[in-house]
């Protein structure tokens, strides 16, 4: 499935230069000329198709992940941004005149298409350094798909109005298909979806506080419906409504509770940020907005696996909790061993629930605690987990071993590395990577 | 190694486009011949005022 969607993806990236080439369409200009013409149709393409890739169908996020998926979205961003870069100086270069880079005497779709190109590289920059600019994600949000509906519609009129490519009905009837499918794309997510989202809401029917900052939300689906079909350690998009002058936003958390537990959903959410600072304030009777499941960080996805390395940093540990739950309940005989880092004791996220399944024949669970600044008296690991803890802990590379990783990036990237230094293959390390 | 194959398609299908835009670019100004009515394909701000017959339309 995943190998049709990413061939249907290469074909209509480049559906206009197939068309162009099949109408037989002369070009009247230079070689340059008409290279910065064609860059410019597949950058269009990949333009109008963001809004697909970013608009969370799951029949596209299945095969491949979320993260993978939304890292597509951006590589593609940057790429049609640099292809556009070079749309009009090679015009300009291939014959047009350098007056088209220079002049303030332009027609109107020059000027829309240079206006086009100053949001796109506004959207980019935006997007590449929203942390460092110290964008909020809803106000980065907002920002992003404002300007991606400005771009979008002034490229489709630059590039309709501005060129006599266009001319051809064939061209003219895949522009507006283009059009179409970004249009269906964007009500989707933006309208249809959330309607239907709010039709059903699920209630919040527990709010447990787990640790000194970490709580756990209990949400229960509309009386008569069960909860929807996940795997362990997949992650949802949970829409907090709650009154009392409290942040309505939308946030993505990894589902902690094991589908295994028809009745509820659980996410283990720890205060981060402003919006999580006020996850203790959420209260019974609450309702919530839910889309989900999304992700393959879930180790029924690899039947391959028959033991498993888990390696958790600090709230990192939710899917993996997910995991080594849906193992009691179906009592799946294997081997696990969870490498648990954490900043002091007091931060340890199921310390009692862990040690309980350790005492069970099914997993066979061995749980190692890693704290980085220990308390007097603490008798486990302590440091941080680098590579010669590590190779202490895990011992050499096992057959038939699915190694799990989640972890903040630094300590995900070090333990990955670390890893691959072991002789760990890529094809046995399982990690889900994405910042939204 | 979602990512890393991530990585190589992206690497790969940048080239593919890059190289299918070249392509079509090399046929259009080499290969593909003019209208056979042998009008100049004109800006269609020209086309619109002469409304000039074109046999694709």
């Amino acid at each position: 499935m995943g190998a049709v969607l990413a061939a249907l993806y290469a074909i209509v990236a480049v559906s206009p230069l197939v068309v162009l080439a099949i109408i037989r369409l002369k070009g009247d200009m230079t070689l340059l000329h008409e290279t910065g013409t064609s860059i410019a149709f597949a950058a269009y393409a990949l333009i109008a198709l963001q809004p697909v890739l970013a608009s969370r169908w799951k029949w596209i996020e299945r095969p491949f992940g979320f993260d993978v998926v939304i890292r597509f979205h951006q590589y593609m961003g940057a790429f049609a941004v640099v292809v556009l870069l070079g749309h009009p100086p090679f015009m300009a270069w291939g014959g047009a005149g350098l007056g088209l880079l220079t002049s303030l005497a332009q027609p109107w779709y020059v000027w829309l298409g240079r206006s086009v190109l100053a949001l796109l590289i506004l959207l980019v920059l935006t997007s590449v350094f929203r942390e460092k600019l110290g964008m909020t994600f809803e106000r980065w949000r907002w920002t992003h798909n404002t300007l991606a509906v400005l771009i979008l519609s002034g490229a489709f009129v630059h590039s309709f109005f501005g060129g006599y490519d266009m001319w051809p009905v064939p061209m003219r009837g895949l522009w507006i298909a283009l059009l179409g499918l970004t249009i269906a794309a964007y009500v989707h997510h933006k309208a249809i979806k959330p309607k239907v989202l709010k039709r059903d809401p699920y209630t919040v029917v527990g709010v447990d506080q787990e640790t000194h900052n970490v709580w756990t939300v209990r949400l229960a689906p509309p009386e008569g419906q069960r909860v929807y079909d996940y795997h362990p350690g997949q992650f949802h998009f949970v829409t907090l409504q709650r009154s009392r002058d409290l942040p309505v936003e939308e946030h993505h958390w990894t589902i902690s509770s094991t589908p295994t537990s028809r009745e509820f959903i659980c996410s283990t959410i720890k205060e981060s940020g402003d919006y999580t600072a006020t996850i203790g304030q959420t209260r019974v009777g609450d309702t919530a907005l839910v889309e989900g499941p999304f992700g393959r960080f879930c180790y029924t996805l690899y039947p391959e696996d028959q033991k498993f390395v888990f390696i958790a940093g600090g709230i990192g540990i939710t899917p993996f909790m997910s995991m080594i739950r849906h193992m009691r309940d179906t009592e799946k005989e294997t081997d696990v061993l969870l490498l648990y880092a954490n900043r002091t004791e007091r931060d340890i996220v199921f310390k009692s629930e862990l040690a309980e399944i350790e005492s069970v024949s099914t997993p066979r669970l061995k749980v190692v605690h890693i704290i980085s600044k220990p308390e007097s008296g603490w008798k486990g690991e302590s440091g941080r987990l680098d590579f010669h803890k590590l190779v202490a802990l895990v011992g050499r590379k096992k057959e038939n071993t699915g190694y799990y990783v989640c972890a903040p990036p630094s300590m995900a990237y070090s333990v990955i590395r670390g890893l691959r230094a072991m002789g760990v293959p890529y094809t046995a390390i399982r990690t889900e990577r994405f910042a939204l | 190694m979602r990512i890393r194959k991530l990585k190589v398609f992206t690497v790969f299908f940048m080239i593919f486009v890059l190289l299918a835009a070249y392509g079509l670019a090399l046929l259009r100004t080499y290969a593909f011949k003019p209208p056979p009515s042998g009008a100049r394909v004109t800006p269609p701000v020209i086309i619109m005022e002469s409304s000039a017959p074109y046999p694709w339309t």
